[in-house]
């Protein structure tokens, strides 16, 4: 098992490395480092953070198909931003400086997601339902924006615009270590908190008769795994099908159920799949395809291959 | 007259039904018990081609399952297995009409409309007759379920655990409506049944199944009696009569 | 029986109440717009009213009365067959499988006729809804809100093969301007194309009964001499072609499959023998006051209308989950 989990650290620092010195030109190498060392540790901090927050989100939910990515965050997200434009101004800080309107988006998207799943958790409903919600509320907002867009000023819309289509090439620097600071002290706490993960996964009968305050449990750890996904997706935009991939390899990669390994696995594997495939991009397709798209082909047949795997048997 | 054959089934490796034969005769009630995992519902199932079968022969009539067209044989057979998950919007009179499809694909004639009249009637759901069957209660849903099949007014009728849900009242109530049916129109019903006191009560014939092979058929008679029971069932029974009745006490 | 004369003086009210309603909303769809129409000129030859009339608004309304229709009625298929109320084109697949497709007529055909992306718009949506329905009913674990989910997860991996397709051969803005839904596209000349709805619409009257057996289980269907693989097939063949014409003629209209159809059967239930035409009439009246909602909110512009069916059918929507909700745990 150590043996595995460090073969995927080792692959993951190679592709690291790959990504840093290929092709480097000597005379600038200062330069292209520092560039290159922007995006590299960026595609870790969104590996790292969609990762584990789609581990630890199959684990409440008890499924191995669903990931956060599908709650409709990027569209709460994309819908902030216009609104910030829009509302505010766009000469208010809120508009121009990166730091206030990374914080303030990000504060916003974890109280109003948190807000909206409270209202649903107290009702107690199914978690699918609570999902599907969130997939609804996804589109709605994205309906919203779309009609936002349509009646904006187009000066304004440009600003934002910046904004919404990001991608590990053009990452706003200032916010990186702000991010770190923040994706570690995260996925940290659910590595502390394996043994819980590992009992909430067993069911929420189990775990109640455990003594475990469930529901107090799931609602924080959501809070959790929407501000990991608010922090990767303020910084590179959605990427479907990541967590799911990079979860359900680790798990049949590593053939167990506990959440200690299972953390270091998933990281690890989602680093090495984007990784993996920022190379792709660079160096196979030279179309400017975005890695989003070529993620989400991926880990796509993968999810329809395993559906129909399961339901053939 | 019901003729099953060698028939067979198979999940996976595992025998459900293992080369059973026997002939289901016409205008009788016959039961089909025995302790669970048997293939009571299984060989119900197969009688009634809802299940495939791996071998053997089921004839109806003389004419194979598989050779009936479609469509005539829900003239002559009806089934109602334990029921599907229902949330469907449809009321019970809908449901009932359904019953008629066979006769008559598109509209329903005045005949059909008697029909599925009095089959409400015989289910005692007049007064709810407008209903939809996700608003009902467990008990309500069946007997809207027993009505359709009635309105199918078919020859054979088969019933997987038909008392499922119902209460007391309505159980005995609904084994005498079976009972008219034979005496009175000469219908053929087999019926798949937990209570073997029910059984022994309200059938002609009994089957018991074991473990996928036929252990014993026999008239009412035959079959009630302790040694048989504790055979199959590897438990201590004591057979009594009451008021003509066998009925075996067990506990 | 007193009852169920009753019942059906009051759906042929409520009918008649919808025809009535479509049909001025109708009118009202033709008169308003950008230019005013002299409806005294509209009948002569050659003026300038005339031809507005008859090459733009006769052919935006009937695409609106034809889509409503349609795309309200396959939904009401879609949820019977697959036994669940939150299945519909849309959160099945089967709308991004007719993009999928046309994208690749895209890249097969350096010059692509609109029947041409029909034809593999159709193919690629039966067999995207065709896996749907594969796995649905293998599928073990079947509560009823995870159904959607897994369909709009399968939905999206094809889309992302599409915007490859997209980007590889550069038609991605093309793409996305056509799959957004609106109407102000359907010109004479283009949306002649949704009229090969209409035959698709009466065989889905013709089967309405046997659709209604059928969404009452395999063994329900097979008891009554009905071909439950055949009924549900002939609903995916009818499913897959009126997205496909949907697609490319107006684009996405999502949520519209879905809504109307449950809020239809709050009030009249699932037979479709009695409903096809009402869920067909509200989803006509649904879209038209979307559509007028559209056409006025910034006048003399307009927006598409998968932004205004979006707002309301996903409040709608939301509405409905948690009605569902509260209700099953009443019981």
């Amino acid at each position: 098992m150590r043996l595995k989990l460090s073969l995927m650290g080792i692959v993951s620092l190679a592709a690291v490395i790959f990504l840093l010195s290929w092709q480097v030109n000597i005379e600038i190498l200062g330069y292209v480092l520092s560039k290159r060392s922007i995006k590299v540790l960026a595609i870790l901090l969104s590996a790292w953070s969609i990762g584990s927050a789609t581990l630890v989100f199959q684990t409440i939910t008890g499924n191995r198909i669903l990931s956060p990515s599908i709650l409709g965050l990027d569209s709460i997200y994309i819908l902030f931003q216009l609104l910030a434009v829009m509302l505010i101004g766009r000469f208010s800080p809120l508009a121009t400086n990166p730091y206030v309107n990374y914080i303030v988006t990000t504060i916003l998207m974890c109280l109003f997601s948190s807000l909206l799943y409270q209202r649903v958790f107290s009702k107690k409903k199914s978690i699918f339902s609570v999902v599907l919600i969130g997939v609804v509320m996804g589109t709605f907002f994205s309906s919203i924006t779309g009609m936002l867009q349509m009646i904006m000023d187009p000066d304004a819309y440009t600003m934002a615009l910046d904004r919404l289509f990001a991608s590990f090439n053009d990452v706003e620097e200032d916010l990186l270590l702000l991010s770190s600071i923040i994706v570690s002290l995260v996925v940290v706490q659910f590595y502390r908190n394996h043994h819980l993960l590992d009992v909430i996964a067993l069911g929420k009968n189990y775990a109640v008769n455990l003594g475990i305050e469930y529901d107090k449990e799931v609602k924080k750890l959501l809070v959790m795994i929407f501000l990991l996904i608010s922090v990767s997706t303020a910084l590179v935009g959605p990427i479907t099908f990541l967590g799911f991939f990079a979860v359900n390899i680790t798990k049949t990669y590593l053939k167990t159920h506990k959440h200690r390994i299972l953390i270091w696995g998933t990281v690890f594997m989602a680093t090495i799949t984007l990784l993996i495939s920022q190379i792709l991009v660079e160096h196979v397709f030279g179309f400017g395809l975005p890695i989003s798209i070529l993620i989400s082909i991926f880990g796509g047949t993968y999810f329809i291959a395993l559906l129909l795997r399961e339901s053939a048997a | 007259m019901i003729k099953i054959n060698e028939l067979e089934k198979k999940y996976g490796r595992k025998k459900v039904i293992d080369k059973i034969s026997l002939e289901i005769p016409k205008g009788k009630i016959t039961s089909i018990i025995g302790p669970n995992g048997a293939g009571k519902s299984t060989l119900l199932g197969m009688i009634s081609r809802t299940i495939e079968r791996n071998g053997g022969s089921v004839l109806i009539d003389e004419v194979d399952v598989k050779d009936w067209e479609n469509n005539e044989l829900a003239k002559h057979l009806g089934i109602l297995k334990q029921s599907d998950s229902v949330n469907v919007r449809i009321t019970i009179e809908d449901l009932v009409g359904f019953g008629r499809y066979p006769y008559s694909e598109g509209r329903l004639t005045e005949e059909d409309r008697k029909i599925i009249d009095r089959s409400i009637g015989y289910m005692d759901l007049e007064s709810i007759r407008l209903a939809y069957l996700d608003e009902l209660s467990g008990g309500q849903r069946q007997r809207a379920y027993i009505a359709s099949i009635l309105a199918q007014d078919t020859e054979y009728i088969l019933l997987d655990e038909p008392l499922n849900n119902l209460d007391m009242k309505y159980a005995s109530e609904f084994l005498k409506i079976l009972r008219q049916l034979v005496d009175d129109l000469k219908k053929t019903i087999v019926i798949v049944i937990h209570d073997i006191n029910f059984a022994a009560c309200y059938s002609d014939f009994i089957v018991l199944l074991k473990e996928g092979k036929l252990a014993k058929m026999g008239t009412v008679r035959e079959i009630m009696d302790a040694r048989v029971l504790e055979d199959i069932y590897d438990m201590p029974f004591n057979v009594l009569e009451v008021d003509g009745k066998l009925i075996c006490a067990y506990y | 029986m007193n009852l169920a004369i009753k019942d059906i003086n009051k759906r042929s009210l409520i009918k008649l109440t919808l025809i009535l309603a479509a049909a001025i909303l109708s009118l009202v769809s033709l008169s308003i717009g950008a230019e005013e129409i002299i409806w005294s000129e509209a009948f002569t030859e050659g003026t300038f009213s005339r031809t507005l009339l008859f090459k733009s608004r006769i052919p935006r309304t009937i695409s609106l009365l034809i889509s409503g229709f349609g795309m309200s009625i396959i939904g009401l298929i879609f949820q019977q067959i697959s036994r669940n109320k939150f299945v519909s084109p849309t959160t099945a697949g089967s709308v991004s499988g007719a993009q999928l497709g046309i994208a690749i007529s895209l890249v097969f055909f350096s010059k692509v006729s609109t029947l041409q992306m029909m034809l593999f718009g159709f193919v690629s949506s039966l067999a995207v809804t065709g896996i749907f329905m594969y796995i649905l009913r293998r599928l073990k674990f079947k509560e009823v809100v995870y159904v959607p989910l897994l369909g709009l997860m399968l939905g999206s991996v094809i889309s992302s093969i599409t915007s490859f397709l997209a980007y590889k051969y550069n038609f991605l803005q093309v793409l996305y301007g056509w799959f957004y839904g609106s109407f102000s596209l359907a010109i004479s000349g283009r949306y002649e194309l949704l009229y090969l709805i209409i035959p698709t619409l009466f065989v889905s009257f013709f089967y309405a009964k046997a659709f209604t057996i059928a969404g009452l289980g395999e063994n329900f269907s097979t008891n009554l001499g009905l071909n439950y693989r055949i009924v549900v097939n002939i609903g995916l063949v009818l499913i897959s072609a009126v997205s496909g014409a949907i697609v490319i003629v107006v684009g996405n209209i999502p949520f519209l499959g879905l809504v109307v159809p449950n809020i239809v059967s709050l009030y009249g239930g699932d037979n479709l023998e009695k409903n096809i035409s009402i869920v067909g009439l509200t989803g006509m009246i649904f879209i038209l006051c979307c559509d007028l909602i559209c056409r006025r909110i910034i006048y003399p512009y307009e927006l598409p209308i998968a932004l205004v069916v979006g707002v309301i059918g996903c409040g709608l929507f939301l509405m409905l989950i948690f009605r569902k909700e509260a209700g099953s745990y009443e019981t």
